[in-house]
């Protein structure tokens, strides 16, 4: 680069994702620490070595295939063939790590310096949507089973939804109009669907459920825990939707030239709005739970979280206060939900992740369908094939593309892959552990207790447990 | 000498950066460290899953020679443990 405002812009803008990347690291800390909390005390130490373990499993899954996915299937299958990405491919000079430009490409000074931590902060995204799932089948999943599916949602479906919905020329975005700025749907709704898919074919844990139905109460063993996991998500979120922004791009569509942030869509926005809504959302999701939940602080904590993911598909462009009520409502509902999942239908959440991701996800989805319509989506990368258009030719967000969109990162990506991964390991009995060490507990055997200068206090689930272990249930 | 031949960029100078590209040894050989790394891949969740099989079957046997109940009164701890 031999002008010194393209270095600064592009130097800068390398600087801008190293910091989200390592603000969002945050999030994984925040999920082992929270999952570690709401595990029993005899399987503290695999759950969190089943979700330290998905970081490299997803990370090099997501170097050989994650990236290329991203940019080659974003027209496929209704806008398109594959489209060539030689600088996504692992064995593409741009892959190689320390590049100065140099070369053919005309593009090539500047991927040299972003593509790896463009890379970086969609893998960031793809840890979460793994670690998302790693709650909900705590405690009852085999390890090695759940590295299957943390590559499966890590690096293949998350991404390819993100190619279809969170890129300007994905089919999604061209044709639906689909609009979700910060992943309530392409993140949040499909690790719920795939969370959901899974634990209905694994089933609850052992005792979960009394023999007319009645939910049993199994009690996290650290509950403080819980709620430091769940700040460390909240502190990560801040990186993630500056991650999601890119920080400097020349948005004029005329002659001109005007410089603002933009969202993942290259449409405008500006940290500061994303600021005012993060923070809004977050304060609607923790009021309503609050109330809601008569403030309990699992779910108050979780209601927080479910206000921003309910509200982060259009946070790039609602009110402060919209994005305060479309939180509260999210969120509030979330907690009703997962009590229907539970009682109604007997499912085994530990986390509530299947409510706070999934419900909150789709549901966010949908309610920026309806309040953003009309707004464009994107530039077009091609004439008429939008459903519906703006004066100007963009394709236009809608509700219709929202509830269908909302519906494919649910059911389609989420629910369908991971149901049938699940029963495929199911009929090679590789879904879950031996009973007796589900009953015994992970780490009783390998790890022994984490905690051994303290003595063990008696809940009032263990002696359900026993009485499965007695008889053999 | 031979990983020189292979992996060596040919880069004696920075001067003139501009002209060049990749910093990295092995320019040219990316396909074959690729091949390494995901024959690797795959070949760790097999072996994972084998592992994992094991070592589960001997702690349920474990569990029940020494009576499931027993372990879960978590008393004494030890002998619970590998």
């Amino acid at each position: 680069m031999s002008s010194l405002p393209d270095a600064l812009n592009v130097i800068f803008t390398e600087a801008y994702y190293w910091v989200t990347v390592v603000m969002m690291f945050l999030i994984h800390v925040g999920f082992c620490t929270y999952e570690v909390g709401v595990a029993r005390r005899k399987n503290a130490m695999t759950v969190v070595m089943k979700n330290t373990m998905l970081i490299p499993l997803v990370t090099v899954t997501f170097y050989f295939f994650g990236w290329w996915v991203y940019f080659a299937f974003s027209n496929v299958p209704f806008n398109g063939g594959f489209i060539d990405a030689p600088f996504a491919l692992p064995w593409g000079e741009l892959m190689g790590g320390p590049h100065m430009g140099g070369g053919a490409d005309g593009n090539a000074p500047v991927w040299a310096r972003l593509n790896g931590v463009f890379w970086a902060a969609f893998l960031l995204f793809s840890w979460t949507t793994a670690s998302i799932v790693s709650g909900a089948v705590m405690e009852r999943i085999r390890t090695g089973a759940f590295f299957i599916f943390a590559v499966l949602v890590g690096s293949f479906t998350w991404i390819l939804d993100a190619a279809w919905g969170w890129n300007p020329a994905g089919w999604m975005v061209q044709i639906m109009g689909y609009h979700d700025a910060y992943a309530s749907g392409v993140v949040h709704a499909i690790a719920g669907g795939s969370a959901l898919a899974i634990i209905i074919v694994l089933g609850p844990r052992i005792g979960k459920f009394g023999p007319n139905g009645e939910v049993r109460n199994i009690l996290p063993h650290n509950p403080w825990l819980v709620t430091i996991g769940l700040f460390l998500i909240f502190t990560g979120f801040w990186g993630f939707y500056a991650a999601c922004n890119i920080p400097i791009f020349d948005i004029d569509g005329t002659d001109g030239v005007f410089y603002s942030a933009t969202n993942i869509y290259l449409m405008p926005t500006t940290l500061s709005g994303i600021t005012f809504n993060f923070i809004l959302s977050l304060s609607g999701g923790l009021m309503a739970t609050y109330i809601v939940s008569k403030g309990n602080p699992f779910w108050t904590y979780s209601g927080g979280l479910c206000g921003i993911i309910s509200a982060s598909a259009g946070n790039d462009l609602y009110h402060p206060i919209i994005a305060f009520g479309v939180g509260a409502i999210g969120a509030g509902s979330a907690y009703y939900v997962h009590n229907i999942l539970e009682r109604r239908f007997k499912i085994d959440d530990p986390v509530g992740a299947v409510a706070v991701h999934g419900w909150g996800g789709f549901f966010g989805t949908v309610v920026a369908g309806f309040i953003l319509w009309g707004y464009p989506a994107a530039n077009p990368t091609s004439e008429g094939v939008a459903w519906f258009a703006t004066a100007e030719g963009a394709p236009m967000i809608n509700p219709l593309g929202n509830v269908l969109g909302a519906f494919i990162m649910f059911w389609v990506l989420g629910f369908v892959p991971c149901y049938l991964v699940a029963r495929l390991l199911k009929y090679f009995n590789m879904l879950r552990v031996p009973r007796e060490v589900e009953l015994a507990g992970y780490d009783t055997y390998k790890y022994g207790d984490p905690y051994p200068y303290f003595p063990h206090e008696e809940t009032e689930f263990e002696p359900v447990e026993r009485d499965h272990a007695k008889d053999g249930r | 000498m031979l990983i020189s031949t292979v992996f060596g960029t040919g880069l004696t100078t920075f001067n003139n950066p501009s002209t060049i590209g990749p910093l990295y040894p092995g320019v040219g050989v990316e396909w074959l460290l690729v091949i390494i790394v995901f024959v690797a891949w795959l070949a760790w969740h097999i072996y994972q899953l084998r592992d994992e099989t094991k070592q589960l079957k001997k702690e349920a046997e474990h569990f029940q020679k020494l009576g499931l109940e027993k372990v879960m009164n978590r008393k004494p701890h030890r002998d619970t443990m590998q």
